[in-house]
């Protein structure tokens, strides 16, 4: 805590991947009528950009300082523990998720629609998919972003030693590499039947290590105060989250009512996601710059009452983020089982975001000694 | 709970292990009487549908040529026999609404198929069969698979590409309705993407989820029938409608 009073943790960061937890969860609810209300439908991006991006951000900001303080070996050492934990996390997962959808499975019984079955693969062939499981060559539906981010994790001190080196190369390493798996498509070997990763590492990295970029000089600025955003750029970003709404937001009700038009779709619709299209990173570049402006650090609501548990949530965001994966497998089975009625709906989505919540809270509570940690007084103004 | 499984693969792994040993051995009744209890949704019936291809073909030879492209419930397996499968009950009704023009149904289906693997046989297939339309239905492997939904959606542009290059018309079949369970994946957004792409392709988009929610929903036929028996005398009458549904669309399209 003695680096806490020099430069005072950024809670915006905590609350946005808290946020993008939620709307992970909300997503990965089947056929929920709520997730047509989560970021996918105002923005070319979804919560899983969100998430890489704060990851990114967040671990070149961590581990930045970490090699400064401690050298490289310890702090290499400290980012593949956590990819441990991380590859723990998704093999318990795994098992629970197993479990889920065997009992799904085993209450569809109508041959018409053994293609919709979802964990075939692994209850016929467990001798091949288990070791593919392993080298995480097996991701089921759901069970992707996990492995995608222990990739990007296992590699990171690499990149981490060259960003410090010299950024430019490193950036212009990576964008190469993005350029270069678009082209030729190239990707890490999926499911059996599979292209690949349905998060292909050689694109994603991009956006990762792009947010690594701005964490490392961050990182080494540490102490002098907020960095600004250019003017320019927040004009730029401005038009572009608008331009990306209007024309996302027009596909969206075209596909309710007809009569709008679907803006510029012949041009730019479909956006890969497997390959990260371009305008999904500058997307959410997009919304990274707005909310650098136009949400203060040291905002009053990000510790009020409500931000905070949200603010939890997102410290405690492999722990959420499992808990919120199963929590949709969970949430599919139910509205399966007793159907698709508003107040099902509402009950299952509410029900899912509190349990999230109060495991943040309550992992909060047991890591402060069986009390809750006192809320951070709002952060002193810069200027009295 | 195993021996469900087992007998669930059991059933999914061919043709031959779907007919149930209490299914009614006789064939459905002649093309009429199921077809009467078929009802179709309004509207269902005025959309207009443009079938250039296939239309010159009837007028020219009195002859049409299709091909249906898709997975486990096309290949027909469930229903026992192709032959009551609903591409081959499609033909039938098809010859009763074209007198006097000959329908061939070659029926290329095969259980557990992406798209992506259909779509890259397709030129080939083409080529073979030299169709006048193309029914193809997919989207159900491929969100088990989540397949990339840009990635889905480009195999099934570059699918009616090779199609129409091939002399001949495309339409898509969405997916299937399915009732309770089976709808564990995330088949709505593979569903949104069919309509988006015959929308954009201007083909002829054949409501398979809309007409079976439907019968669902009104009786005709219970989807979520847990018998073995049952659910193959009740898979039959699903793809008896559905023949006939596609017949009546496809001869819409057909008229002058």
């Amino acid at each position: 805590m003695s680096g806490a009073a020099k430069s005072p943790r950024d809670y915006r960061l905590d609350f946005f991947r808290g946020l993008a937890l939620f709307l992970i969860f909300l997503d990965h609810i089947p056929n929920n009528p709520l997730a047509h209300a989560t970021l996918k439908t105002f923005a070319l991006c979804d919560a899983a950009e969100v998430f890489i991006l704060i990851s990114g951000y967040t671990a070149a900001l961590v581990y930045g300082r970490a090699m400064a303080r401690d050298g490289t070996v310890l702090a290499s050492l400290r980012i593949w523990r956590r990819v441990w934990q991380l590859y723990v996390a998704h093999l318990l997962v795994f098992l629970v998720y197993s479990a889920q959808v065997a009992y799904a499975m085993s209450r569809i019984t109508n041959p018409l629609f053994v293609e919709t079955l979802g964990l075939g693969e692994f209850l016929q062939r467990p001798d091949i998919t288990l070791v593919r499981l392993m080298l995480l060559a097996f991701q089921p539906a759901y069970l992707d972003i996990l492995p995608l981010y222990i990739a990007l994790l296992g590699v990171f001190p690499l990149f981490l030693l060259l960003l410090r080196w010299h950024r430019g190369l490193a950036l212009g390493l990576s964008a190469a590499l993005y350029v270069a798996a678009r082209y030729w498509e190239f990707n890490l070997p999926g499911n059996l039947d599979s292209d690949g990763w349905y998060f292909n590492p050689f694109a994603w990295q991009f956006l990762f290590m792009l947010a690594a970029s701005v964490g490392v000089r961050h990182a080494e600025a540490s102490g002098q105060g907020a960095a600004t955003v250019p003017t320019w750029l927040v004009v730029l970003a401005a038009a572009f989250a608008a331009f990306a709404f209007v024309i996302q937001f027009s596909w969206v009700l075209h596909e309710a009512f007809p009569a709008v038009p679907a803006l510029l779709r012949r041009l730019l619709w479909p956006l890969d996601k497997t390959t990260l299209a371009p305008l999904r990173i500058l997307s959410v570049l997009s919304l990274a710059v707005l909310v650098a402006r136009f949400v203060p650090r040291d905002a009053g609501w990000l510790t009020g009452r409500l931000g905070w548990p949200v603010v939890l949530c997102g410290q405690n965001s492999l722990d959420v983020f499992c808990l919120g994966i199963l929590l949709s497998v969970l949430g599919g089975i139910l509205l399966t089982e007793f159907g698709f009625a508003p107040a099902a709906v509402a009950l299952v989505n509410l029900g899912g975001v509190t349990a999230m919540l109060a495991l943040a809270l309550g992992i909060a509570w047991y890591e402060a000694g069986g009390r809750l940690p006192p809320r951070p007084a709002a952060a002193p103004r810069s200027a009295p | 709970m195993i021996a469900v499984l087992a007998l669930m693969f059991a059933l999914a792994s061919g043709p031959a292990g779907a007919a149930a040993p209490d299914a009614p051995a006789a064939p459905p009744p002649a093309v009429a009487a199921p077809a009467a209890t078929c009802r179709l949704p309004a509207g269902f019936a005025e959309a207009p549908v443009a079938l250039p291809h296939a239309r010159a073909a009837v007028a020219a030879r009195k002859r049409l040529v299709v091909m249906a492209l898709g997975g486990t419930p096309m290949a027909s397996g469930v229903a026992g026999d192709a032959a009551l499968g609903y591409p081959a009950r499609m033909g039938a009704h098809l010859a009763r609404l074209l007198p006097g023009v000959e329908v061939v149904i070659d029926n290329r289906a095969i259980p557990n198929r992406s798209a992506r693997s259909m779509g890259q046989r397709l030129p080939e297939e083409i080529a073979q069969v030299r169709p006048d339309l193309v029914i193809w239905a997919s989207g159900s492997r491929d969100a088990l698979r989540k397949t990339d939904l840009a990635v889905y959606a480009r195999t099934l542009q570059g699918g009616i590409a090779a199609i129409r290059a091939g002399g001949a018309d495309a339409m898509l079949i969405d997916t299937q309705y399915a009732p309770g369970w089976a709808a564990i994946p995330m088949l709505d957004d593979y569903r949104e993407v069919i309509e988006t792409v015959a929308e954009m392709a201007e083909a002829p988009l054949f409501p398979r989820h809309l007409l079976m929610q439907d019968w669902h929903d009104h009786g005709v036929i219970n989807l979520a029938e847990t018998d073995q028996g049952q659910q193959v005398a009740l898979a039959r009458l699903l793809f008896d409608c559905l023949g006939d549904a596609l017949a009546r669309m496809v001869a819409r399209g057909l008229a002058p």
